[in-house]
């Protein structure tokens, strides 16, 4: 009795769930979306999903009271689901909703009922929803790996579905395969024969060396055709290699890779492995002309996924029962080195990637250097910051007044009022972006301490609201209308440069302007790399602990001789600096400065990230920006449902990991002072 | 806490250290400035009035739109302040219970005048409207607490705060989605009354036979004289400042004289010993979000009344306006928060004509008059009291 109450919970409140999507017509607008072609829609797969959902919390709790029970909770917990989508169809044939729900005008039925008749149809609806609620239940029975394994595949295949069009022509299959076996190769023979670090990295360097031969003499044969050429048409420059020494350095370093991750923490080694198998996902999904979600390429795709879902965290225990036996400094040599390799590949990542991606990389990225300089605020500090996005339009604002005809460069004289032939002579930006870059991070900053100055007094809440005004202040001004002159009004600033290097005293050709997304790809790049590395520095020094100290108790810290005044302006004057930069990069990123770019949902974006990444944690940080900006943005056809997404997103996360995905790993000092006292009596006794 | 510290250094001798020096700069200048900006906006103010700028009608009419505007501030106000008041959270989704109130109301109203019922009976199908605005928000209310907040209760206290930015965005775009992107408009409504008050308004000819109803309390607009200054009323704004101060009233009524308002205050004053003494901490704080959410809902169909116009968003900005109003009285405290509403409401009305700015700055002057009551009281108008505890 209590299996069927416990069933009929879960399965209503899905229900509840599934109704009311169904009415904002999600069915319908999906129902065009094809994640596997001419067989499954998008519609069919978040149908899929709340039926399965339903079920498999229905058996869930069921799960000790028996196989039968459990069988029979993951039934009705479809069936409810499914009844209520019957019940809305029967109410949507008799009554007329669309003034209510005019999202409803295209008739949910025509999807629901599969093309028949209804009575046949609402048949059908329950038959496929107890059978699916079944199949919930068969899965949560299963054992934990195989149904973690079966998930994600799952997973996996439908996310490259849904991308399909923009994953095409990122690397072509031979390559792929190449690579991956070669990593396979030096993975299996470092996992044999090699002991210790160095001996895994050698025996990675042989392999991806031999493997270089082969496909060279490969190559020369034509039996392969030429790497990398197979994408010429999409790629923008197109990426193809036949010398030997390049051959040699990618499947080296590849080799090299396979081998030290066998002895690497688990996260690393998770992450290459995955790497790994997703860039062979990526080689099947390669095929051009041709829709690439076939039934064959689904089932594949599924297959692999599952399959790395299945071994990579094997592998992940095992190789981590290696690191931990290494000494510190061997440790860090080895993580350090798996590091330098991936930085490696991001650096040569861009050709590949094309255009679209790229840029949405440089969105998420310029959310990381955002996030980091937040974190210093948020996170070390303690101070609740609801108006980031101030500072983020400063940076953005003032690179754009110093490097393009403005009021500032052109001597008081509003740029539109000079005769369009002469702007170039009279007044052009007085700045390049470089130096303009410089000057809108001190600006930033210094804004920061005169913000910081009035509200640093207050606490917790007043803080937070009195930055939230200050955000929405500083966009209201530059949107204003009587500054039209030096702001440009709701217009914005244009043409804003690309930044450029100018290496001509070196050599005469030695200028490059750093154009497109790939251009912008490496100044966040490098973006992301100062503001990670002075932040994680900051956090080590005495600032850095004082900050810790004001986070955990504010009148505890003054009475130990902090100057509170002084470490919260700093915080607020560095996470200013960090959005200031950042700011510049997206006035050049978008060629431009407009005040509709910066509003409170920035801030709250930010802010949303670096909590649920975990907050403190700089790699918590790069998730939680790929998953709140990077999914939204690549998803971006389902424009509709991107925010209602986003918000569930945050709500859910919250409740599932109130920490974070990636909270920080904070050694405790007690833990720390255990293992001197150790180490001392230790010593001691000898 | 900075004050404490400032008086320990005037009972030293000054010592020229680099640290007292900053903390005494970034005190005294600043009272300095904003009083010198104080003293500014009078005389702006005043010069403009003598001057022939600004007339004491335009300002009695501001006055009047600005109360109207500050009691719906207030009634959402009051919701921020309860739920902070017991548990020290920010209820960010507060906005969108309002613009929930505001969204079935126009439903049910629509449902009514199309029953008729709104023309024969309209007394009783705005209390029906009002009541079933109410009750949508505080399902929505109640909804959210079980949801998203009781789980958390015991998280750090920035967690709950992205739960509640994130339900706020979910309800936001969950609406949209449901009842369409487009603004929905709420019906004209005449409510007439008064009859014998007003004998000479509302007068009608209709087959040659006239008939005096009384004022149009909800679509009326009148021009009037009084003490001299030429006025256009509409009684709507003066019928949604008393219906507000009433509830407001009823509210206050419950917190101070109810068993339950007791015990709203005692687990206000200490969840854990409150809970010793057998009070229910989970229904009482139930009946907080209901208490809160009520009062937005009736301030949401009251808003939509006047406004005519709801759709989805606008709940955000009179949310923001009304949290900047609690924190601007004192939050956790609830003549604060009715005093902050009013006067955010009316400061944000009368302020941009009266000193000669764009309207586009009435936001930026809202939240500047934050920042200068915070420099001066950093706890709020009305928030002493709750501050010393709690800081």
């Amino acid at each position: 009795m209590n299996v069927i109450a416990g069933a009929l919970r879960y399965g209503l409140i899905l229900a509840l769930v599934t109704s009311v999507l169904a009415l904002t017509g999600i069915f319908t607008s999906f129902a065009n979306r094809e994640v596997i072609d001419d067989r499954l829609t998008l519609s069919a797969v978040v149908l899929g999903i709340f039926l399965l959902g339903a079920g498999g919390m229905a058996a869930t709790a069921a799960r000790p009271a028996g196989r039968a029970q459990t069988m029979l909770a993951g039934i009705i917990g479809g069936l409810c689901v499914g009844a209520a989508l019957a019940c809305l169809l029967i109410l949507e044939n008799a009554v007329n909703l669309s003034f209510v729900f005019p999202n409803l005008i295209n008739p949910i039925s025509r999807v629901l009922l599969f093309g028949l008749d209804p009575a046949s149809g609402i048949a059908l609806l329950l038959v496929l929803s107890a059978g699916m609620g079944a199949a919930a239940a068969g899965l949560v029975m299963l054992p934990a790996r195989l149904q973690r394994s079966l998930i994600l595949g799952a997973l996996i295949t439908t996310v490259v579905g849904l991308l399909q069009q923009q994953i095409r022509n990122v690397i072509p299959l031979h390559d792929a395969a190449a690579l991956a076996l070669t990593f396979g190769l030096g993975y299996a023979a470092a996992w044999r024969w090699g002991r210790s670090p160095l001996i895994k990295g050698l025996i990675g360097l042989s392999v991806g060396t031999a493997a270089a031969v082969i496909v060279f003499a490969l190559m020369q044969n034509s039996v392969l055709p030429q790497v990398g050429a197979a994408r010429s048409a999409v790629a923008s420059p197109s990426v193809t290699v036949q010398a030997l020494p390049v051959l040699v350095i990618i499947f080296g370093i590849t080799g090299v890779v396979s081998g030290l991750i066998t002895g690497a923490a688990r996260v690393i080694h998770n992450a290459a492995a995955q790497f790994a198998v997703t860039l062979l996902i990526l080689g099947i999904a390669n095929q051009r002309n041709t829709n690439i979600m076939t039934d064959g390429g689904a089932l594949l795709t599924f297959l692999l996924a599952a399959a790395g879902a299945w071994l990579i965290p094997m592998g992940g225990a095992r190789a981590d029962a290696h690191y931990q036996a290494l000494s510190r400094s061997s440790q860090r040599a080895v993580t350090r080195s798996v590091f330098a390799v991936g930085l490696l590949v991001l650096i040569a990542a861009p050709p590949f990637m094309g255009v679209y991606i790229t840029d949405v990389l440089n969105l998420v990225g310029i959310y990381i250097i955002l996030g980091i300089g937040l974190n210093v605020v948020v996170g070390y500090a303690g101070l609740l910051d609801l108006g980031y996005v101030a500072f983020f339009a400063v940076g953005a604002y003032t690179a754009g007044l110093l490097t393009t005809p403005s009021l500032l460069t052109c001597g008081g004289v509003p740029a539109r009022q000079i005769q369009a032939s002469q702007v170039s002579e009279v007044c052009t930006g007085i700045m390049t972006f470089w130096e303009a870059w410089i000057v809108a991070i001190v600006v930033a900053a210094v804004c920061g301490i005169l913000l910081g100055i009035p509200v640093l007094r207050l606490r917790g809440d007043y803080f937070a609201i009195v930055t939230l005004g200050f955000g929405e202040i500083i966009r209201l001004l530059v949107r204003f209308d009587d500054f039209k002159d030096l702001f440009g009004s709701a217009q914005g600033i244009a043409n804003i440069p690309r930044p450029i290097i100018d290496l001509t005293a070196l050599r005469p050709d030695w200028r490059f302007e750093l154009t497109g997304a790939s251009g912008i790809y490496y100044l966040v790049l490098a973006g992301i790399l100062l503001a990670a590395a002075m932040s994680a520095q900051l956090a080590r020094s005495k600032l850095g602990r004082s900050w810790m100290a004001l986070r955990a108790d504010e009148d505890v810290a003054q009475a130990m001789g902090i100057n509170l005044v002084q470490i919260k302006l700093t915080a607020f004057a560095i996470g200013a600096a960090f959005a200031g930069m950042a700011g510049a990069v997206q006035g050049t990123r978008l060629f431009g400065a407009y005040p509709d770019s910066y509003t409170l949902l920035v801030s709250i974006n930010v802010l949303s990230l670096i909590i649920i990444g975990g907050m403190g944690s700089i790699p918590g940080i790069v998730v939680g920006a790929f998953v709140l900006v990077g999914l939204p943005e690549a998803l971006r056809e389902l424009a509709d449902y991107r925010l209602l997404a986003f918000g569930a997103l945050l709500v859910t996360a919250m409740l599932v990991k109130p920490d974070g995905l990636l909270p920080p790993s904070v050694r405790k000092w007690s833990e720390i002072a255990a293992e001197r006292f150790e180490r001392d009596r230790k010593a001691n006794s000898q | 806490m900075i004050q404490k510290s400032q008086t320990a250094f005037k009972n030293q001798s000054p010592r020229l250290s680099i640290n007292g020096l900053l903390n005494r700069t970034i005190q005294n200048p600043l009272r300095l400035i904003a009083i010198v900006l104080l003293v500014y906006i009078l005389v702006v103010a005043l010069s403009r009035l003598l001057g022939g700028d600004y007339r004491a009608d335009q300002f009695a009419r501001q006055l009047i739109f600005g109360l109207a505007q500050g009691s719906i501030y207030a009634l959402i106000a009051l919701g921020y302040t309860l739920v902070y008041g017991i548990l020290l959270m920010i209820n960010f989704a507060h906005g969108e219970v309002f613009m929930a109130g505001a969204y079935i109301g126009f439903f049910v109203i629509t449902a009514l005048n199309n029953a008729g019922l709104l023309v024969s009976q309209t007394l009783l199908a705005l209390l029906i409207t009002i009541f079933s605005g109410v009750i949508a928000s505080v399902i929505v209310a109640v909804a959210l607490e079980r949801i998203a907040y009781r789980p958390l209760r015991n998280a750090p206290r920035l967690v709950p705060l992205i739960t509640a930015i994130g339900a706020s965005i979910l309800l936001q775009q969950l609406f949209l989605r449901l009842f369409g992107v487009s603004t929905r408009r709420y019906p004209d409504v005449n409510l007439y009354a008064f009859p014998q008050l007003f004998p000479e308004l509302g007068c009608a000819t209709i087959n040659g036979e006239t008939i005096c109803r009384g004022i149009d309390l909800i679509g009326g607009r009148y021009d009037v004289v009084v003490f001299g200054l030429q006025l256009r009323v509409l009684p709507i704004h003066f019928l949604v400042f008393f219906l507000a101060l009433t509830f407001m009233a009823v509210l206050w009524f419950i917190v101070q004289r109810t068993r339950i308002g007791k015990a709203m205050r005692a687990v206000a004053e200490d969840k854990s010993t409150a809970a010793l003494m057998g009070i229910d901490v989970d229904q009482v704080i139930v009946i907080t979000f209901v208490l809160g959410a009520a009062l937005a809902g009736a301030g949401g169909v009251l808003f939509a009344l006047y406004n005519q116009q709801v759709s989805p968003f606008i709940g955000f900005i009179p949310g923001i306006k009304a949290f900047t109003a609690a924190v601007l009285g004192g939050i956790g405290n609830i003549p604060g928060a009715v005093f902050g509403g009013l006067f955010l409401g009316v400061v944000e009305s009368v302020a941009p004509s009266m000193l000669g700015l764009s309207q586009q700055l009435k936001d930026v002057i809202a939240f500047s008059m934050l920042v200068l009551v915070l420099i001066f009281r950093p706890t709020g108008i009305l928030g002493e009291v709750l501050a010393q505890k709690k800081a």
